[in-house]
């Protein structure tokens, strides 16, 4: 009998389209293809099965972004341009629909695990990412901000206010904090590197949150180097008694593997393991707080090496029965 | 980087026969440290801070009869008597350079800011200089990160830098040379602010063209 409970990945193939043009760009299809690869081969590979997901509802989307922005981003994608303001953002023909899907997974997810069928954990495996897109901004691969998105989902669709949020790719989510930078229902704690050495330059320990959201940011920012004991530290010093001292509806985690000491995208260290570290207190938190609500969404994670078996153990902590 | 396109412009000023509570109303209510004391046709006279106001007023350790003394005086007082005249000032062609010296020198936190008549025209704070160097090397510019290389010694090493980022499309600010001030350092680091998540892929076109990553 197997030792690990359920997962519903959220995928579509329709993620492989997004073309981010070759050469070195990191953040590509085969990121996908690696993760599927470690998925099927594994353990888990009995206990996974897929949801198809649905294109983000209009409404939820403008709850987020302004029109502009994302008449922009339509009309950029589909008069072939081959960026979104910055050569790191880049796009074509498809992205835009793509990114639309890949907002929307996290509806699909929500929906399956609210519509109190039996319980299980929930992955949303798509691209592309989303954390650093503000209202009217694209930045660091990101269009539309998938975990912004979810949050609201929640709140308007199921009433479940209170959202906490965990980032835990090694780049700071400026735009996740910037979305709710003074709303005190949503509580984002990033652990991240270090903003003087990491893009994008956000994410300083003293930006907790402003106005009626003061307090409801928390930035862990680790100097370069830094590895599973100081990840580990920070979660049971710091992020546990925040969850505890919020009491989430539910939570959202921002899942992000570039942190890993093979991946160059960063000057973390991360061992593959700690992912699985990480999956267990977000699985005992979601059932200790929220009777089960939670939803990883996919972020960062570009070295094809690691990425594949990182979310593998990953998924191994959040499904793992005790 | 003209000091006119980050002063406040047109400050609030008072005369020389304004109350020194009255200065210092103005200075707790608008939340300000400097005022320039002009004539009535604008022309700087002194500057008053809040400092000089502090100082004006009678200690909290002095007994009552001593402190009510001195505070009957302090009030019938008007600014010119606390105000400083031995000033620095800069014009309207000076640069954020030459404030950041003269902030440095005179050790004050503003600085007035006149036109060729002696008329205040401004006033350039600390924080003015902060803002204006932050601008200046794109600090506040999201998706920005430092990125510093030891110089390998050669003529040209600031054109081989720029033409790596502009072969890469990558969008850069700053790029300054400077002294190693380490303590092993000898030669120059070049610092620049790139904009781009591929920063691994830079520092890497960085190194094989044989600079040392700092």
């Amino acid at each position: 009998m197997s030792r690990f409970g359920p997962v519903k990945i959220v995928y579509s193939d329709r993620f492989l389209l997004h073309d981010t043009g070759g050469g070195d760009h990191p953040e590509t299809a085969a990121r996908l293809e690696v993760i599927w690869r470690s998925l099927k081969k594994g353990p888990l590979a009995g206990n996974i099965e897929i949801l198809e997901p649905r294109q983000v509802d209009r409404g939820l989307l403008l709850s987020v972004h302004t029109e502009d922005y994302i008449f922009r981003f339509e009309e950029a994608c589909l008069s072939g341009m081959e960026m979104l303001g910055h050569p790191d953002n880049r796009i074509c023909y498809e992205s835009y629909n793509v990114a639309l899907l890949s907002a929307g997974a996290s509806q699909t997810g929500i929906d399956f695990l609210e519509k109190g069928q039996a319980p299980s954990r929930v992955f949303c495996c798509i691209r592309p990412p989303g954390h650093h897109s503000e209202a009217a901004l694209a930045l660091g691969f990101c269009f539309l901000n998938n975990v912004a998105i979810a949050a609201k989902y929640w709140q308007q669709q199921y009433g479940r206010q209170r959202v906490f949020i965990l980032d835990f790719d090694a780049h700071h989510g400026n735009g996740i904090q910037e979305i709710f930078d003074e709303d005190p229902d949503v509580f984002y704690v990033s652990i991240h590197e270090h903003p003087t050495f990491s893009f994008p330059g956000t994410g300083y320990e003293e930006d907790r949150g402003s106005g009626a959201g003061d307090g409801y940011t928390m930035n862990i920012a680790l100097p370069p180097g830094s590895s599973d004991a100081e990840v580990l530290k920070a979660m049971e010093d710091k992020v546990a008694g925040a969850i505890e001292e919020f009491q989430p509806d539910c939570i959202i985690a921002a899942a992000g593997f570039d942190a890993h000491e093979y991946d160059d995208m960063s000057g973390l260290a991360y061992s593959t393991r700690l992912y699985g570290h990480i999956g267990r207190h977000l699985s005992a938190w979601a059932d200790i707080y929220c009777d089960g609500r939670l939803v990883s969404i996919l972020e960062g994670g570009y070295s094809l090496d690691a990425l594949g078996p990182s979310v593998e153990i990953y998924l191994g902590g959040l499904c793992l029965e005790a | 980087m003209f000091v006119t396109g980050y002063m406040t412009a047109a400050p609030l000023t008072v005369r020389p026969d304004t109350s020194v509570p009255d200065a210092r109303k103005i200075l707790t209510e608008k939340h300000f440290r400097h005022l320039p004391v002009t004539d009535s046709e604008g022309h700087l006279l002194g500057m008053v801070t809040d400092r000089d106001i502090r100082s004006a007023y009678p200690s909290s350790i002095l007994s009552g009869e001593e402190r009510k003394k001195i505070l009957d005086k302090v009030e019938n007082s008007t600014v010119d008597s606390i105000m400083s005249t031995e000033l620095s000032s800069l014009n309207l062609n000076s640069t954020i350079d030459d404030a950041l010296i003269l902030l440095e020198k005179q050790n004050v936190g503003a600085l007035p800011v006149i036109d060729d008549s002696g008329k205040v025209v401004g006033i350039f704070s600390i924080r003015d200089l902060m803002k204006a160097y932050g601008e200046l090397f794109g600090l506040y510019e999201k998706g920005s990160v430092l990125v510093s290389v030891r110089e390998p010694g050669d003529t040209n090493s600031i054109s081989r830098l720029v033409n790596i980022l502009e072969k890469r499309n990558t969008p850069f600010t700053r790029v300054i040379r400077s002294r190693d001030f380490s303590d092993s350092g000898e030669g120059f680091i070049v610092h620049m602010r790139v904009q781009t998540m591929q920063l691994s892929a830079i520092k890497k076109a960085l190194a094989e063209e044989g600079f040392q990553v700092i």
